[in-house]
């Protein structure tokens, strides 16, 4: 299978579907809708198809099959994914369009991010004469907020357009940064090559539509023309610029700055987490067999190597179908899944497997991938018959530590002694609602936890009032106090996103008392304070019908 | 043994209701006061057998009300005073002031009512 091919525009293609709407692009582009939604819904009902033709000609490939044959399910398959590719590029082109591609805003380890991407590309080059270099500045922040998908969909569009047209030389990626102020950062970033270059006069119509530099250079070196023209919309969608510089038979340079929120949350220091024993667990997951439901394509790979390394079997597809196929004919025993995929969701996948009759399938312990767990997620989670979660991204580590928690049950109660590993698993969800500790503390009297859920409304009522017009008149003791006065209700019921986000506010309203800062944390505590309020009430309600 | 009379000092609503439900329960006596001045004109007319009290509080501290519980009502009834985390300046003060023993927040009821029941018996010694 064209890997390469197929991976710029696939990669992009899996964020598309994610719900959680940010920014909507460009809302009062009327004119074009029609014509572009009327694209966009063609492109994906093209997809599903397509993907079957995919997926069977992959299942074919593995057969025994005669080296003429062979040589047809090669073509096939080199045909369909590049059909995929060109249509792929044209729905995100259409969204991007439409003003329908939805953009997030999350916490993400941007040095995680960057790893993965480089891994990603010295598997792409296969000519040993090209150097691949990577350089982030010192004071590059690891956590940072945005839209990660989007920054590897840019990184890789442009790297992978490097990969191809490198035939000597060196590939770099540079990375800065500028720290605006306390809030605001702007990451600047280089892509390299020593490739063929662009002509003068072209330079200017590169980022158009169809316009590669010479109807030759498509011939040679393929691609639909659509990539940068959608990594300029995307980069200036999210507020950035992009410049190239060139010279034929020098090289390229792609030159573009993307803006970031410094991160909210205060991140745990990871290099606290316990160690744990990694080669007797390495051990234990030597023979197992996964199976994993993802589609971005980079993912896939990751995961899929790190796997294959401890000597697992491993399974990847975005098709339930035909992993429907692999859990009726392999035995597998764990499944990782992702919850957000383009034709269906990890949900409904999970409700298939719980729903099918045969026990050896309806009973494999199934672990959700996701890059952000909303409590309605978690709930969905549950009611699907999720066994347990990660939070995208993850380290091998975390990964190693799930799975053998997976296959050996006994595990969990080993883990229980050491308690960091336990508070661990909590920590790492910022949304986490789970009041059945405080209903223990109550002896399991709901109606005291139904008054004590009636003060922490209380307390977060009077906080947000008070706080807001605190806020106005900048009376950075007034919120400092009301901050002291809400910390102890919210740590009780164990609401510890909102509790990071007022230690926060606090520690601000000490130190620089930056009141911009402080409106967003602000806003920040409002939006999550929604959350975890109707968390709170369906968890009572719940509690009730019992 | 007649029940105790426990007076808590505790101006955050909330855990002082889940610390009153959990007293009564262990048999505690609870008078509940969630200011310094209501403390102090408490302690005009009542004798607790033992105070919590929170550290940051309106009108008077939980520091304040330890200094005036041992100097001026000149009670040696014991006292256990609730802080927040990363307080421990604060905590070596209510030591030097009188006060008997401490508790981080978030405080575990179960724990509170183990240092109660151990203050008591100490004092009857």
């Amino acid at each position: 299978m064209s890997f390469k091919d197929n991976l710029d525009s696939k990669t992009r293609d899996a964020e598309v579907e994610k719900n959680k709407t940010v920014t909507k692009l460009q809302p009062n582009r009327h004119l074009n809708n029609s014509q572009e939604m009327l694209i966009a819904k063609v492109s994906h009902e093209i997809r599903t198809p397509l993907n079957g033709i995919i997926g069977f000609t992959d299942l074919l490939a593995e057969e025994d099959l005669s080296e003429r044959q062979q040589t047809h399910v090669n073509a096939i398959q080199s045909a369909s994914n590049t059909l995929l590719n060109l249509i792929n590029e044209l729905l995100e082109h259409s969204k991007l369009s439409s003003g329908t591609s939805h953009f997030e805003n999350v916490d993400f380890n941007l040095r995680n991010l960057i790893t993965d991407v480089s891994y990603l590309c010295k598997t792409l080059i296969v000519n040993p004469e090209i150097d691949f270099k990577v350089s982030i500045a010192d004071n590059v922040p690891s956590i940072i907020n945005g839209d990660p998908s989007k920054l590897s969909q840019i990184l890789l569009n442009l790297l992978g357009n490097a990969i191809k047209f490198v035939n000597k030389g060196s590939i770099e990626l540079q990375i800065a940064v500028k720290i605006l102020d306390v809030k605001n950062l702007t990451l600047d970033f280089y892509v390299k090559d020593t490739g063929i270059g662009i002509p003068k006069g072209k330079l200017n119509t590169i980022f158009d539509y169809y316009k590669q530099a010479e109807i030759d250079t498509q011939k040679n070196y393929g691609g639909t023309g659509l990539g940068l023209s959608i990594v300029k919309h995307i980069i200036e969608t999210l507020q950035g610029k992009i410049n190239v510089y060139s010279e034929l038979g020098v090289g390229t340079t792609f030159n573009f700055t993307l803006p970031y929120i410094v991160s909210s949350y205060v991140q745990k220091d990871r290099s606290l987490e316990v160690d744990i024993d990694l080669s007797k667990q390495e051990e234990q997951i030597k023979t197992m067999s996964i199976l994993v439901f993802e589609d971005n394509i980079l993912n896939q790979k990751l995961i899929q190597n790190r796997l294959e390394n401890w000597g697992c079997k491993c399974y990847v597809t975005d098709m339930i179908e035909k992993g429907m196929g692999i859990l009726e004919n392999e035995k597998i025993d764990v499944i990782l899944m992702d919850l957000r995929m383009p034709e269906t969701t990890g949900f409904e996948v999970s409700k298939r497997i719980r729903a099918n009759k045969i026990s050896k399938i309806n009973t494999i312990p199934i672990i959700a991938l996701t890059a952000d767990l909303t409590i309605q997620d978690k709930k969905l989670c549950k009611e699907s018959g999720i066994n347990d979660y990660m939070l995208k991204p993850f380290d091998s580590k975390k990964l190693l530590h799930k799975l053998t928690t997976q296959i050996n049950p006994l595990n969990i109660k080993d883990s229980m002694d050491s308690q960091p590993i336990v508070s661990r698993l909590n920590e790492t969800d910022q949304l986490d609602v789970d009041l059945s500790n405080v209903l223990e503390e109550c002896f399991g009297e709901t109606d005291v936890l139904e008054e004590l859920v009636r003060l922490y409304k209380n307390n977060a009522v009077e906080f947000i009032g008070k706080t807001k017009i605190n806020l106005k008149n900048s009376d950075f003791e007034g919120i400092r106090f009301n901050t002291h006065k809400i910390k102890a209700g919210l740590k009780l019921m164990k609401t510890f996103g909102l509790y990071r986000i007022v230690e926060q506010m606090n520690t601000i309203c000490k130190q620089d008392q930056d009141i911009k800062y402080l409106n967003f944390l602000y806003d920040c505590f409002l939006t999550e304070y929604g959350l975890v309020e109707k968390a709170i009430d369906s968890f009572i309600t719940d509690l009730k019908n019992k | 043994m007649s029940t105790i009379k426990l007076l808590l000092a505790e101006d955050d609503e909330l855990l002082a209701s889940l610390l009153n439900f959990r007293l009564k329960k262990g048999g505690f006596d609870v008078a509940i006061c969630t200011d310094g001045k209501k403390i102090k004109e408490y302690l005009k007319d009542n004798t607790p057998d033992i105070i919590v009290s929170d550290i940051m509080m309106p009108y008077f501290s939980g520091l304040e009300i330890t200094d005036y519980v041992r100097n001026t009502l000149k009670l040696d009834i014991p006292i256990i005073i609730l802080s927040s985390a990363g307080n421990e300046e604060n905590i070596l003060n209510a030591f030097k002031l009188g006060a008997n023993d401490f508790l981080s927040k978030p405080v575990s009821p179960a724990e509170l009512i183990l240092r109660l029941k151990k203050e008591l018996t100490n004092k009857v010694i």
